[in-house]
């Protein structure tokens, strides 16, 4: 239903250990934040892309798409960052740029440029850590490695309810809309709105209903307080170990090469 | 054999916004039955069944399971649900997590067996609903039959005494349907008790040994499966059909082309033994 949602079940790296890819994952993205360094997040964009389209077979197409998402909050952080304003006799050294507004000059320098394409790029290489986890991980083989990292209770029951119940609001959604658009419901503005409110209104009402089903149900089933199910069988693997770790370990290297300390 | 599951006595249930679910209702339900409830929407089949696993308590009136009055506290309900397993009509409402295999074992994890006896039910469970093959699929992929059947291997994994299942086969198609008749014989010889509402008449007249009638909160009918349905009045009131085995043996009778001898035929197999 979900394209996303999808993929991470429909994907080659589906059978690796959750533990194996998330460790890659958040190792990466945790260095590439720290050291916010250009050319380590380059390379943590491209291991991870690559990974994402030949390791997984995520379509290319659609995997750009997904970078195309946060490119509207990226690229409006970007030009604040990259122009500056200041009063028409400020004085600021390597202007590439400047244009005059009145008594108002905006400008951009050498240095604005540098420190933009450095965000731009931190931000590539966190995004794609992230959408190697969710596209090639579901949400419940994350959740089993939450349990056993202790993560509490509660706050796993919560994302796993909340991550059902979107599916089940959308289903409902699209079937109420489909109802309401056979029978002419957004044929005008008027109409729109109001069709809309109603289906609102409903899935409102519908929240309630579920969740008190749902609770009766899983009482029936003897529940009493800690959701418990038996535990997926993945299987770790050796290579894939030496594999996340020379990656870690070269990104390292190169970082250090390149004259960045730790 | 003649052991007593369920007796309730004179059970009225009203629900908050004042309609009738259940009037005055009484029933025994006998140990190792297969019990069908037929009755038409709004006769309180769902609110009777809700009331046999202890979600529901009476207004007025006293249900007895094994002889003991059934408490709400936390502990009887325990045990209680450890032995009547029920299966709802909306399998969205029943199903809440990640994947298939993860929610059948939810259940029987609940009854504190070991991973490896969870396992093995939960295998068997997949195996006897043919879902084996969708155990890592997340619920949202899955259809409504598989929904469906993924929700009864959920309740089938706890391998419960008492069976209850809402519908079991609305919105399957035939196959399933059948699959699921196979599925409930299977687990019947296991000396366990079935009670199962349906609309399918031609099922419940093949399959049972009891056929409740309800109709407006009470009970019109509780016996065999054959004498109902040669109660016209009953039938009328009720919105029931004839099941076609039923009444194609009553023509054949009525124009001489069947003996009347030995019982009714119950199924397509049977009346076509009688034809011969």
């Amino acid at each position: 239903m979900l394209l996303i949602d999808k993929y991470a079940y429909f994907n080659r790296l589906k059978h690796i250990h959750p533990v194996e890819k998330m460790t890659f994952a958040l190792c990466l993205l945790l260095f590439a934040l720290t050291v916010k360094d250009t050319v380590v997040s380059l390379i943590t964009f491209a291991v991870m892309s690559a990974f994402i389209i030949l390791g997984a077979k995520i379509p290319l197409r659609y995997y750009i798409k997904l970078l195309l998402l946060p490119g509207f909050f990226l690229s409006s952080g970007i030009f604040t960052i990259l122009i500056s304003f200041a009063h028409v006799e400020t004085m600021a050294p390597d202007i590439l740029w400047s244009a005059k507004l009145g008594n108002w000059k905006v400008f951009i320098t050498e240095n604005n440029i540098e420190i933009a394409m450095n965000l731009a790029f931190v931000v590539l290489s966190s995004i794609s850590c992230l959408y190697f986890l969710t596209l090639t991980t579901p949400v419940n083989a994350i959740l089993q490695v939450l349990r056993k990292l202790k993560v509490p209770q509660l706050l796993i029951e919560i994302i796993e309810i909340t991550y059902r119940f979107i599916f089940v609001f959308l289903e409902t959604a699209i079937h109420i809309y489909q109802a309401q658009n056979s029978r002419l419901g957004y044929m005008t503005t008027k109409k729109w709105l109001h069709s809309l409110g109603l289906l609102i209104s409903s899935l409102f009402i519908n929240v309630f209903k579920r969740a008190k089903e749902l609770t009766i149900a899983m009482d029936s089933r003897g529940y009493t307080e800690d959701i418990m199910y038996i535990d997926d069988n993945y299987q770790y693997s050796a290579a894939n170990w030496l594999i996340i770790t020379t990656i870690i370990a070269s990104i390292v290297a190169v970082y250090l090469l390149f004259g960045g300390t730790l | 054999m003649d052991e007593l599951f369920f007796k309730i006595d004179q059970l009225t249930h009203r629900y908050v916004d004042g309609t009738t679910a259940l009037k005055n209702l009484s029933l025994s339900i006998k140990k190792g039955k297969k019990i069908a409830l037929l009755g038409n929407n709004g006769a309180g089949k769902s609110t009777l069944f809700q009331h046999l696993n202890g979600i529901l308590q009476p207004t007025t009136g006293s249900i007895l399971f094994k002889g003991e009055q059934v408490k709400y506290n936390r502990k009887f309900l325990m045990t209680l649900r450890k032995q009547v397993g029920i299966v709802f009509q909306d399998p969205d409402s029943q199903l809440f997590s990640g994947n298939v295999r993860q929610d059948i074992s939810f259940g029987p994890m609940n009854l504190g067996w070991s991973q490896e006896k969870v396992r093995q039910q939960v295998e068997w469970a997949m195996e006897q609903t043919e879902v084996t093959a969708l155990q890592d699929r997340p619920i949202h992929f899955l259809s409504l039959g598989q929904k469906k059947r993924v929700a009864i291997a959920g309740v089938l994994a706890m391998n419960p005494e008492v069976f209850i299942l809402d519908e079991p086969s609305a919105g399957l198609d035939a196959y399933y349907s059948k699959q699921i008749m196979h599925i409930l014989r299977d687990i019947h010889q296991g000396d366990k008790t079935i009670i199962l509402s349906t609309h399918d008449v031609h099922f419940a007249y093949e399959w049972a040994d009891e056929i409740i009638v309800m109709s407006d909160g009470e009970i019109l009918y509780h016996g065999d499966p054959v004498t109902v349905f040669h109660n016209e009045a009953l039938l009328k009131q009720a919105h029931l059909e004839k099941p076609w085995v039923f009444e194609t043996a009553q023509q054949l009778l009525t124009k001489q082309l069947l003996q009347d001898e030995g019982p009714m035929p119950r199924s397509k197999e049977e009346l076509f033994q009688l034809l011969k």
